[in-house]
């Protein structure tokens, strides 16, 4: 569902590598979690793979689909949550869902259905008609985890979905996301909860200083070691000095 | 902390923030300059040029003005006209900038967690919304003193004292306004604090400062006009040009210090308007530190806390489907009727237009009869187009519409830096650059032909335009208006503002705004110019329409250089 070969992503004219020739395949109906260090380079990967930024080297396909050469048929296949919350605040949440709608094409009967489903599962159907800028911090990245998952994609993309989300909500989310790849679409997500990689994912990529130190399953990553935990294996493998990477 | 150093340390960093200068500081550190300096130098000359420009156009316009009024002595009265004017256009423009980057910073909350004095933090953004409004103040009035002392015939030791004269009253002269905004905000900010719609209510406390600033500026200019009856006064005033400085400040008594201090003729008069002016300033400036201490959180909390509402659930709202292009249209025009901020810089603008044009035709603040300012357009008309004016109105209903496309290009101008942070949004949804760019050209579009209508409909009334040239120049302003949006959109798809710490910013700190509408100037000279040469061979109309045709062709051309600009800029902004 994705494939990367050979990514690459300068910052300041070149002097930091926040990308460094990353090459990575995610297959259908897998739950990917993506995990490093604060400024690893989680969120430019995932920028990247969402067309926002652009690589200096390298390609990206979605589904088959160059993002570069062809990128609105590539984000038609992306159901993307960003890290942050910065949303058109001045817009209600259902004026919001309704945008989405339309720019993504969601017929009108099956639009009405998931928006229901989503903003129940979530608890803000109350809170539909209100301003954006009057929701917490957590009710707006349950609207844009709403406005990510309406027209259903093959791929969903979350920079940390989890963060602001209370117990429940969360609980449902990670459902919903086993539920989404057992109907053969892909997560691909990234994570500061590693005991949540752990359980949840098939598969997990950590990356460090824009190096990907590590991919596989929870079982191939532990190699021999049976009791290895992920947090274990997590610092093992980003507290190596840099040339060893 | 004592309360001044708390005060340095808050204007310190939100000097440090808006002027980028830590952004100065590592780039001049970082040896070589690269893509991002050289293209920050090509824009700073490039805003010397516009703000060149903007001088050029209004010296040349006020040079003239003031050389014929100093033959009759009037040009002390032209020169209190223009300190009157900048007062009034610091209060507007004042009002707006403190409402935003006083009270509705995103940042407050963090300011308020801090162990910080309240009236520390309103006067160190009051500071910055005042050398914002100093800077304003700098456009109107220095040129008119250069001005003034060219057509003066003043020596040289005469103009440097001149200039020395005029440096603190350009830096004192926005303080009456600025703290008279600061009131008003000030307590308005506390009282919507109480009201459930706070968005709405700040509208209408905007168009009501709108309308009374007009109507008041147009009063107070009637003031200002002599009674022409008055034979004894009319000789007063060509001989003494101290009366006129007189009638400046029965007027508007700040605006008369300022004046007196200015161009006083004696020293005793000066020294009464540095000190009339420097009172007023400092009982103002301490009346608002005073208040702040009881009303700057309160009011600034209040801004950020979700207004009392009735709860709308899923079910009470209507799902609706429509195309990607008509949800960007929509997503625009309520992103701006629903910020008082963007409503205010972009609506204002168009409701401005018709208003002027009502008041000018129909207030008649010298006693010469309502319908002077008709019969003098229609004079103008005739002298300009030879003849009948009756032909010349379809071009004037044209012309009345691109000026209105002008005006209010700031809705289209501003739309990429209005995102700031959420361009995020429009980087990941599948929708083409075309399509983008034609949603906020026509969002931008129907703004302007509302404007647009509302002027010609004013004109048919006052003037007697007829139908048919009212809807000759809603069709062919339209077309002209095209290419004059489609051109303003070039400064915001090269350099969009993409963090802002309050909406005013996203309008104004990176002058895409003055920079598109120096463009559609420029374009709209040049459409000027091709529809009057063209109906001195055919017919008015025919030259209108001739000249809408052109703008069609060079519009589309100028709608394909946004779609490639949009593109490079979606794939290279950081969301």
């Amino acid at each position: 569902m994705i494939t990367l070969s050979g990514l690459t992503k300068s910052y300041a004219r070149g002097a930091v590598k926040a990308v460094n020739n990353l090459s990575l395949s995610v297959e259908r109906g897998e739950i990917f979690g993506f995990i490093g260090p604060n400024g690893a380079g989680k969120t430019t990967t995932i920028k990247m793979i969402t067309g926002v930024l652009q690589p200096d080297e390298g390609r990206i396909a979605v589904g088959g689909v160059d993002m570069l050469t062809e990128p609105v048929r590539a984000k038609k296949l992306i159901g993307y949550v960003p890290d942050n919350h910065d949303i058109f605040d001045r817009l209600k949440g259902i004026e919001y869902l309704n945008f989405i709608g339309d720019v993504y094409g969601v017929p009108l009967k099956e639009r009405r259905e998931r928006i229901e489903k989503y903003l129940t599962m979530f608890g803000i159907a109350d809170a539909a008609g209100e301003l954006i800028r009057s929701y917490s911090h957590g009710m707006k990245q349950k609207l844009m985890l709403t406005g990510a998952l309406i027209h259903k994609p093959p791929l969903w993309l979350l920079d940390e979905p989890l963060t602001g989300l209370d117990p429940k909500s969360a609980l449902s989310l990670k459902e919903e996301m086993r539920a989404h790849c057992r109907e053969g679409n892909t997560v691909f997500f990234s994570t500061h909860v590693l005991e949540v990689a752990e359980r949840l994912c098939d598969r997990i990529g950590i990356i460090d200083r824009g190096r990907l130190a590590a991919v596989g399953t929870m079982d191939s990553l532990r190699s021999g070691e049976k009791d290895a935990t992920l947090e274990k294996l997590f610092f093992e493998l980003t507290e190596k000095p840099e040339a060893s990477l | 902390m004592s309360a001044l150093r708390e005060y340095w340390r808050v204007l310190r960093l939100h000097a440090r923030m808006q002027l980028g200068l830590s952004a100065l500081g590592a780039r001049a550190r970082g040896g070589r300059p690269g893509k991002n300096t050289l293209r920050a130098v090509g824009f700073g000359l490039l805003m010397l040029y516009a703000v060149g420009a903007v001088l050029f156009i209004y010296g040349a316009v006020l040079f003239p003005l003031m050389r014929a009024a100093s033959v009759l002595n009037m040009h002390t009265f032209i020169m209190g006209g223009i300190v009157l004017l900048c007062m009034t256009v610091v209060l507007f423009f004042g009002t707006m900038t403190i409402l935003s980057l006083v009270f509705g910073a995103k940042d407050a909350e963090t300011f308020a967690a801090l162990p910080l004095r309240g009236q520390s933090v309103f006067l160190a953004k009051f500071t910055m919304a005042y050398a914002i409004e100093t800077g304003m103040t700098a456009v109107f009035l220095w040129p008119a003193v250069v001005i003034y002392g060219i057509v003066s015939k003043l020596s040289a030791p005469e103009f440097l004292l001149l200039i020395l004269r005029a440096l603190p009253v350009w830096l004192l002269l926005p303080a009456v306004p600025m703290a008279a905004a600061a009131l008003l905000s000030m307590v308005f900010t506390r009282l919507s604090a109480l009201a459930r719609h706070r968005d709405k209510l700040l509208m209408v406390f905007g168009i009501l400062l709108t309308l009374g600033l007009v109507i008041g500026q147009s009063l107070l200019t009637g003031r200002l006009a002599p009674a022409l009856s008055d034979q004894a006064k009319v000789e007063e005033l060509l001989v003494n040009s101290g009366a006129w400085l007189g009638a400046v400040s029965r007027a508007f008594p700040p605006a008369g210090w300022c004046a007196q201090a200015l161009i006083g003729t004696n020293a005793a008069s000066a020294a009464f308007g540095y000190l009339g002016l420097a009172a007023a300033a400092a009982a103002g400036l301490a009346v608002c530190v005073l208040l702040s201490r009881h009303l700057y959180y309160k009011g600034v909390l209040a801004q950020l806390e979700a207004p009392k509402g009735k709860k709308k659930g899923f079910r009470q709202t209507g799902v609706k489907a429509g195309s990607p292009l008509r949800a960007y249209v929509v997503k625009e025009l309520r992103l701006i009727v629903r910020s008082p901020v963007y409503a205010l810089n972009i609506l204002m603008g168009l409701l401005v237009v018709p208003l002027m044009v009502v008041i000018a035709l129909s207030v008649d603040p010298s006693g010469m009869g309502a319908s002077a300012g008709t019969e003098g357009l229609r004079a103008i008309l005739s002298s300009l187009f030879g003849g009948s004016s009756g032909d010349a109105y379809y071009l004037l209903a044209a012309g009345v519409v691109m000026v209105t496309g002008i005006v209010g290009a700031t809705g289209v101008s501003t739309s990429f830096s209005r995102e700031g942070a959420m361009l995020w949004i429009s980087q990941t949804v599948p929708v083409t650059a075309e399509t983008q760019v034609a949603a906020r050209l026509l969002g931008g579009f129907i703004l302007v032909f509302i404007g647009g209508l509302l002027t010609l409909l004013a004109l048919a009334f006052f003037v007697g335009l007829s139908a048919a040239q009212v809807i000759f120049g809603l069709v062919a302003g339209s077309c002209s208006v095209f290419p004059l949006l489609a051109v303003s959109l070039i400064p915001d798809a090269l350099r969009p503002k993409r963090r802002w710490n309050s909406e005013a910013e996203a309008m104004k700190q990176n002058a895409n705004s003055l920079l598109a509408m120096l463009l559609g100037f420029g374009l709209a000279f040049a459409i000027g110019i091709l529809a009057f040469f063209l109906q001195t061979v055919i017919q008015a109309w025919a030259a209108g329409a001739a000249a809408a045709v052109v703008c069609l062709g060079v519009g589309y051309l100028i709608y394909r250089y946004d779609v490639r600009l949009v593109k490079t800029m979606m794939r290279t902004v950081d969301g």
